[in-house]
């Protein structure tokens, strides 16, 4: 009795599983060389940045540090300077004031000027009373005099009448 | 089944690929891309400045004899200050024809904010405030030319105050002065 063999029929693998198998195999190739090409990629940053510090550093020479100390010397001096000489008051202004502002017939004997309080004390000798009177005006009439007080008037042992006046300086009368 | 167990194999693969090696590469090259961007902005801001500074330098060479004035008005030292003023008190005094009779004690203090000028901004407390008191006998005009002279000072001088009495028995009269100068 003859023996037949007939082939048996393979397993059909379904097409789906073909297309998700070389898809994956797709995917896994494209991951490996997606990852080289970042590593490529990042080690020429980290070269770029390398570059870029190394610049960074390179850019602060020592003749240009120089150069930036002296400057900031010179910015602190003018810095330093500047309220100084917004500050600096010019004395002489007050006594080409106080001439322009004094009556003929009025000697000056004591004066005290403070510029720290702008206050000044100055007494004086005349003829007589009318002369302190008109002499008291022109210090009123003067903006720059202020808190004008007539502290002492009195008549002197020749016969002088002696008198003290205080005030304030207006602080206009210091400025350059 | 070995198919699909390549497949599953093959999927754990590309997903530990992406989140093991992808993923941590990317984060690194976005940090080294934002370094760089920054590195270039601070190389470009340095080299800005730089040529600024530069730039400024070359316009300060025009007022050579105005800083020089500055750096003259503003002693680095105090003490040298005190004999330098000392100094020029005297010679102005007798350039203008008073006699320096008396130099009273001086005081070196460190220059305190003053509350009178409001909106000038205050001076650095390094700056050293030297206060000298003098006497000097001569005219009224010598005086005033004095003054003058202290005011056309490089340093800045301030007259802190000023008193004189005419006495009766005195011919050529006494003034009293107290003067200020700034040193570091």
């Amino acid at each position: 009795m003859a023996i037949e063999i007939v082939p048996k029929k393979g397993v059909e693998i379904p097409l789906w599983q073909n297309y998700l198998l070389y898809s994956l195999i797709f995917l896994l190739v494209l991951s490996v060389v997606g990852y080289f090409t970042l590593n490529h990629f990042t080690k020429k940053s980290e070269q770029e940045l390398q570059e870029i510090k190394s610049a960074i550093a390179g850019a602060r020479t020592p003749e240009r540090v120089a150069l930036e100390n002296e400057l900031k010397e010179f910015r602190d001096k003018i810095d330093d300077f500047t309220p100084l000489l917004l500050n600096h008051k010019k004395v002489s202004n007050f006594f080409t004031t106080l001439e322009k502002n004094t009556h003929p017939k009025v000697f000056f004997i004591d004066f005290n000027l403070d510029t720290k309080s702008n206050s000044v004390e100055i007494s004086g000798q005349t003829d007589d009373f009318q002369t302190v009177g008109q002499q008291l005006l022109i210090f009123q009439k003067s903006p720059m005099f202020q808190n004008l007080k007539l502290s002492k008037v009195e008549i002197g042992k020749e016969g002088k009448i002696k008198f003290a006046f205080n005030f304030s300086c207006n602080l206009q009368l210091f400025n350059w | 089944m070995y198919r699909l167990i390549f497949i599953l194999l093959c999927f754990l693969f590309i997903i530990s690929i992406g989140f093991f090696l992808i993923w941590p590469e990317y984060q690194k090259l976005s940090t080294l891309q934002l370094e760089i961007k920054a590195g270039e902005t601070e190389l470009e801001y340095i080299e800005e400045y730089f040529s600024k500074l530069q730039q400024l330098s070359q316009e300060l060479q025009n007022y050579e004899s105005q800083l020089t004035k500055l750096s003259l008005s503003l002693l680095p030292d105090s003490s040298l200050t005190v004999v330098s003023l000392i100094n020029f008190t005297q010679r102005a005094s007798s350039q203008n024809g008073l006699i320096l009779k008396k130099i009273e004690s001086f005081t070196i203090t460190l220059l305190k904010p003053s509350t009178t000028s409001p909106g000038v901004s205050q001076p650095q407390t390094k700056i050293k405030e030297i206060s000298f008191g003098f006497e000097v006998s001569g005219s009224y005009s010598a005086l005033r030319n004095f003054l003058n002279t202290l005011e056309r000072s490089v340093k800045i001088i301030e007259v802190e105050n000023i008193s004189f009495s005419f006495a009766e028995k005195e011919e050529i009269p006494t003034f009293k002065l107290k003067i200020k100068t700034y040193s570091y």
